[in-house]
């Protein structure tokens, strides 16, 4: 496989090593953080920061509200190494079915390595290894007998930067079905207009289904992935920072639309962005530094998480 | 040239401590660069300077090409020593005979080379006597088919017509001929007692039939066209006015002359399309419907050939000889008959107990014996041939019966043609234009012989243009003359064509696959390196290395494989047991190879342990050992043995040829389109294959929908280079099928259509072989500037097209991101 550099996520390979001697900067906020009053379970926050620096790993905080869900995916037991270095640590959660489940923390802490890892796109990686498994509705995504294109085909991803191909606007959003060899032109037809609608997008572009894509502006090119990320009926729909490129207006239609996927699909959504997290998820995750820290129904991990250390990074006091 | 504002600006700029701060800092150079941005001027310099040089090739090249056909007036030069010299004048330059003295000299184009042994001739201008220059006013150029150009000026215009020879002078002309050649063998009284007879007898009753047929032809002439004049040639050679012949003297011909410069040139104006066409259709017949025929019996011939070598027995050979056994045998009998006929007519004219009837009996007689021991001796030669068919299959295989039949049928096609052909030439050859050289000396054109000719210093400027685009016409669409000089290069241009398209046909596939491998498919790594520095060498090789590769690998081994199988190749073959032993294996080896392949396609992503990742290299070793064997069994066959077996030892494909060529410029030209193919392939984002793959696509499902549309572009930019650099070479093809003067186009009307074996003509060539291959290398020359800038806009259209194509696709992705 010849995959150069930019494939590879950006931030986790950056990520300082499990066991890097130097303490980085946000120690002194963080312990200021632990000590800050009505913080709950805050006395072992600092040192359960400073285990995660040491490479020890750490339980996860997960909520018991969590739990009461069904799960479309299960993260079980879940490790990943670049080569030497380990990336994600022992993460086990599940994502709830029919919500929207967001996964925040800082840069480099493997949200999205994680997330790529759910349709396994960093097979395309030749140096990664992983232990564990993920379960997609009951079915291991790991185990050796897997067709990864198969796999795939049941979700759907959305990137960072919208890659329309450089073909037509209907040509893209049936890319799913064309790959399966359908040649239908009255189901293909069919299931442009339903992902367009459900990607709030039909209306712009109804008009110009066969002009090329690349005509598009960015926050339309970005629905236009969503639509053909849902042309395939998808499982469950992960969204790797979906609106970092986007301008606000266009972040607030893309924010729109997962509102409205809600309940139809199951939506997994890496975000820098801790309000987009609060506005738009029912779950949030907090990762750190390759560790599934706390997660919980968001209302809980926004205003009164378990943890002292999330507590600091949702009010903004490190990360 | 925003830089140029900005220096303006900076130079005016007052700012004190600026120019202060810059000097402390750097001295004058520095706040020169600074300021004065040198490296604009320097790069935009060069810029120009590269410009120029383009500009000014090109513009020679233009100017030279177009000059070429413009008709020039032509001069004539008397000169001190009483010679003249008339033509166009193709140079004309200061000359320095010795240091310090200079003088003008012209190069006068002089042509008439048949009589003067030259095409040019230098002459300074002491030579030429004072008021010698002059301008004759109907000194015409004639360009012919042979000897080059022609210039004169026109003296008559004379239309020839022979005396038709009626079937009585025929007979007695046989007869007489018969007698001479039965009284060579006679003693000397015998001799004595026919001369007489043949003296006082023979000959005066065949001048009398011949005087008959000319008083007939007079008659027929009636009254003399008006402006002209009525010649006779004589039987001894002699012209005189038709009033003027002597009593009792036979006419061969009788001319109808118009004298002068006008009247000759109108006649000859009038007449010369049609000659023309005539000459044309005799041309049509002998290249056309002959080759047609001869290529017929070729294949008959070969089809013998063929049978001969299957059945492991002489069969050609025996029926060849009996072929000609058999003409020789009806030869012999046309003529014993033709003996009987001129014995039973001399009898018959001269009573049959006149000397003259004894004789002829006597000589017929005779001649007929020594033909019926020659018949005899054919007979028994023809029999021991039948014997030797015979033996092959009773009353001699079907095909050489097919042979015989077609060699007859042919024969007889061929006289017909061969009839029309001189039926034409003897009506074209009647018309001639009679010319006078610069020295006075007379020449006699034949109408037929003349391409063109026009009186250069009458035409005005709209004809001069008009015989311009003639000459243009000529050379887009005619065949070449004149060792290449003169006439058209239509086979060259298509030889250029079709050879570049059937080049970038070959090398396209073949260089996207090779760098779709190398970027999409192979580890990055130091053999991938390896492989890329390679290919990027190769394309520095010298062109003639392609050419010798060329020729011994495709012409001599592949090429003489297609003719004669291996053995032609030089390659032992296998005896049968090994081979299919071989085969075994290679079925072996080659189900191994597939099933490792799909155990190690079928894990994926995780835990690759040691014995998983090895099956996939020992897979890709296992192929590379089928495919070997596979090659060795193909070239090592013992079960083949050509598809051109009948021809040997003549080389079919074993020789260049446009095939060949075509290949061995496709393999000079693989490393542009890799290297091209790879950069576009590298420069489609990963962000879409990465989409792709989210979509649930295959490898090579993202290659073929996401990544080659996208790079599809870049790879006709590729196809656009090589095509440029293929189309110009011309060292490997000097080697591998160039030739120059190709009688057969690659590409044409007879099945199969398309030539691969055939030699071609190539503009590159070409170029060579007028520039420095040429007899007439002076007048050649000008053609060299007008084939370049063909082969320069033959290149540029093919380009034009390949851009087109590439904008064409680049508006369909409608981005402007390419």
């Amino acid at each position: 496989m010849s995959v150069s550099p930019q494939m590879r996520p950006q931030t986790e390979p950056s990520a300082p090593p499990a066991a890097s001697p130097p303490v980085p900067a946000p120690t002194p906020r963080i312990a200021a953080a632990s000590a800050a009053p009505g913080v709950a379970k805050g006395g072992r926050g600092a040192s359960r920061l400073d285990a995660v620096m040491r490479g020890e790993t750490v339980p996860s905080e997960i909520h018991a509200a969590v739990a009461r869900e069904q799960f479309v995916l299960e993260v079980q037991d879940f490790n990943l190494w670049y080569g030497e270095k380990q990336a994600l640590f022992d993460i086990s959660f599940g994502i709830p079915a029919g919500m929207v489940t967001a996964i925040i923390g800082p840069s480099g802490c493997g949200k999205s390595t994680l997330l790529r890892c759910v349709n396994r796109m960093n097979d395309l990686i030749d140096i990664v290894r992983i232990h564990g498994d993920m379960l997609l509705n009951g079915d291991s995504i790991y185990h050796t007998r897997v067709d990864v294109i198969e796999l795939r085909k049941r979700m759907g991803m959305v990137f960072q930067k919208p890659n329309p191909f450089p073909m037509s606007v209907f040509e893209n959003v049936v890319y799913p079905l064309r790959i399966d060899g359908e040649r239908s032109r009255k189901v293909l037809d069919e299931v442009c207009e339903r992902s367009l609608r459900g990607a709030a997008l039909w209306d712009e572009v109804k008009d110009r289904l066969h002009d090329s894509a690349l005509g598009l502006s960015g926050g339309q090119q970005q629905r236009l992935c969503i639509a053909r990320a849902i042309a395939g009926e998808p499982e469950v729909l992960l969204l790797d920072e979906p609106c970092s490129a986007l301008d606000p207006i266009a972040t607030g239609k893309v924010e729109d639309l997962i509102e409205q996927l809600r309940g139809e699909y199951s939506i997994l959504i890496v975000t820098h962005n801790m309000q987009q997290a609060s506005r738009i998820s029912d779950y949030t995750a907090f990762m750190y530094l390759g560790q599934l820290l706390e997660y919980g129904p968001t209302p809980d991990i926004f205003t009164k998480p378990h943890l002292a250390e999330t507590n600091a990074y949702v009010t903004g006091r490190f990360g | 040239m925003s830089a140029i504002a900005d220096t303006a600006r900076l130079k005016t700029a007052p700012a004190r401590g600026w120019g202060r701060r810059a000097g402390r800092r750097g001295g004058g150079g520095s706040a020169l660069v600074a300021r004065g941005e040198p490296l604009v001027w320097l790069s935009g310099g060069a810029l120009a300077v590269s410009l120029a040089m383009v500009a000014g090739l090109l513009a020679l090249i233009v100017y030279r090409g177009f000059a070429t056909f413009w008709p020039d007036r032509i001069v004539r030069l008397e000169l001190r020593d009483g010679r003249a010299v008339m033509g166009e004048v193709s140079a004309d330059e200061v000359h320095e005979p010795s240091p310090g003295v200079e003088t003008r000299r012209r190069q006068v184009r002089t042509g008439n080379f048949e009589l003067t042994n030259t095409h040019f001739q230098w002459v300074l201008d002491e030579e030429v006597a004072p008021g010698g220059v002059t301008l004759p006013e109907w000194a015409l150029l004639v360009e012919r088919v042979e000897w080059g150009r022609f210039y004169g000026v026109p003296q008559a215009f004379a239309v020839r017509s022979a005396r038709p020879v009626s079937g009585e002078e025929e007979q007695l002309a046989e007869t007489l001929r018969f007698f001479e050649e039965g009284m060579a063998k006679l003693d000397e009284a015998d001799r004595a007692a026919l001369t007489p007879f043949v003296d006082q007898e023979l000959r005066p009753q065949l001048r009398a039939v011949q005087i008959r047929a000319y008083e007939r032809l007079l008659a027929n002439f009636g009254t003399t066209p008006e402006g002209a004049r009525l010649d006779a040639v004589l039987a001894s050679g002699r012209i005189v006015p038709i009033t003027e012949v002597p009593p009792g003297e036979a006419i061969v011909e009788i001319h109808e002359v118009r004298t002068g410069a006008e009247a000759a040139w109108d006649r000859f104006a009038e007449l010369h399309d049609g000659v023309r066409e005539k000459a044309a259709e005799r041309r049509r017949l002998e290249k056309h419907d002959i080759g047609a025929l001869n290529r017929r019996l070729e294949t008959a011939r070969l089809a013998v050939r063929s049978a001969e070598i299957e059945i492991e027995q002489p069969l050609l050979a025996p029926a060849e000889s009996a072929l000609r056994l058999r003409r020789e045998i009806a030869t012999l009998q046309d003529r014993r008959a033709a003996d009987r006929r001129v014995a039973e007519s001399v009898r018959q004219r001269f009573g049959g107990e006149s000397t003259a009837a004894r004789a002829a009996a006597r000589f017929a007689a005779e001649r007929e014996a020594g033909a019926a021991g020659q018949i005899e001796k054919h007979r028994v030669e023809l029999q021991r041939v039948q014997a030797v068919l015979d033996e092959a299959s009773p009353g001699g295989p079907p095909v050489v019966q097919v042979f015989w039949d077609t060699a007859a049928a042919v024969a007889v096609q061929t006289a017909e043609i061969q009839e029309q052909i001189q039926a034409i030439r003897a009506e074209t050859a009647r018309y001639e234009l009679r010319l006078a050289t610069a020295d006075g000396r007379l020449k006699a054109l034949s109408l037929a012989d003349v391409v063109r000719a026009f009186p250069a210093n009458r035409l005005g400027w709209w004809d001069r243009l008009g015989v311009y685009f003639s000459r243009w016409a000529e050379f887009l669409t005619g065949e070449p003359r004149e060792a290449n000089s003169e006439g058209g290069i239509l086979p060259a241009i298509w030889g250029t064509v079709v050879m570049t398209l059937i080049m970038s046909l070959a090398v396209v596939p073949f260089g996207v696959l090779a760098a779709l491998y190398l970027r999409e498919y192979a580890k990055p790594g130091p053999i991938v390196s390896a492989v890329r520095i390679s290919v990027n060498n190769l394309a520095g090789v010298p062109s003639i290395v392609f050419g010798v590769f060329g020729l011994g690998f495709f012409c001599y081994i592949i090429g003489a494989y297609v003719d004669g199988g291996p053995d032609n190749a030089g390659i032992v073959p296998w005896p049968e047991r090994e081979w299919f032993v071989t085969l075994g294996a290679l079925a072996a080896i080659g189900a191994g190879a597939f099933l490792l392949g799909l155990l190690s396609l079928a894990k994926a992503g995780r835990g690759h342990s040691g014995w998983q990742r090895h099956r996939g290299r020992v897979s890709i070793v296992l192929w590379l050992v089928a495919t070997v064997l596979f090659v060795a069994l193909i070239a090592k066959t013992p079960f083949f043995d050509g598809f051109y077996a009948a021809n040997l030892p003549n080389p079919t494909f074993g020789k260049g040829g446009l095939l060949w060529a075509s290949l061995t410029l496709s393999l000079l030209t693989l490393p542009v389109v890799i290297v091209a193919t790879e950069e576009a392939v590298s420069a489609v984002p990963n962000s879409m294959r990465e989409g792709s793959y989210a979509c649930g696509a295959s490898k090579w499902q993202t290659i073929r929908r996401i990544v080659l549309p996208r790079a599809l572009p870049g790879i006709l930019t590729g196809m656009i280079l090589a095509m440029a650099r293929g189309a110009g070479e011309v060292a490997p093809l000097m080697l591998v099928g160039a030739v120059k003067l190709a009688p057969e186009l690659p590409i044409d009307g007879e099945f199969p259509f398309f030539h691969g074996s055939r030699n071609f003509m190539h503009l590159g060539f070409h170029i060579y072989d007028l520039g420095f291959q040429s007899p007439n290398s002076e007048a050649a020359r000008p053609m060299v500037f007008t084939t370049t800038l063909l082969l320069i806009f033959i290149v540029a259209s093919l380009n034009l097209a390949a851009i087109w194509l590439r904008g064409r696709l680049r508006r369909r992705f409608g981005s402007a991101q390419f």
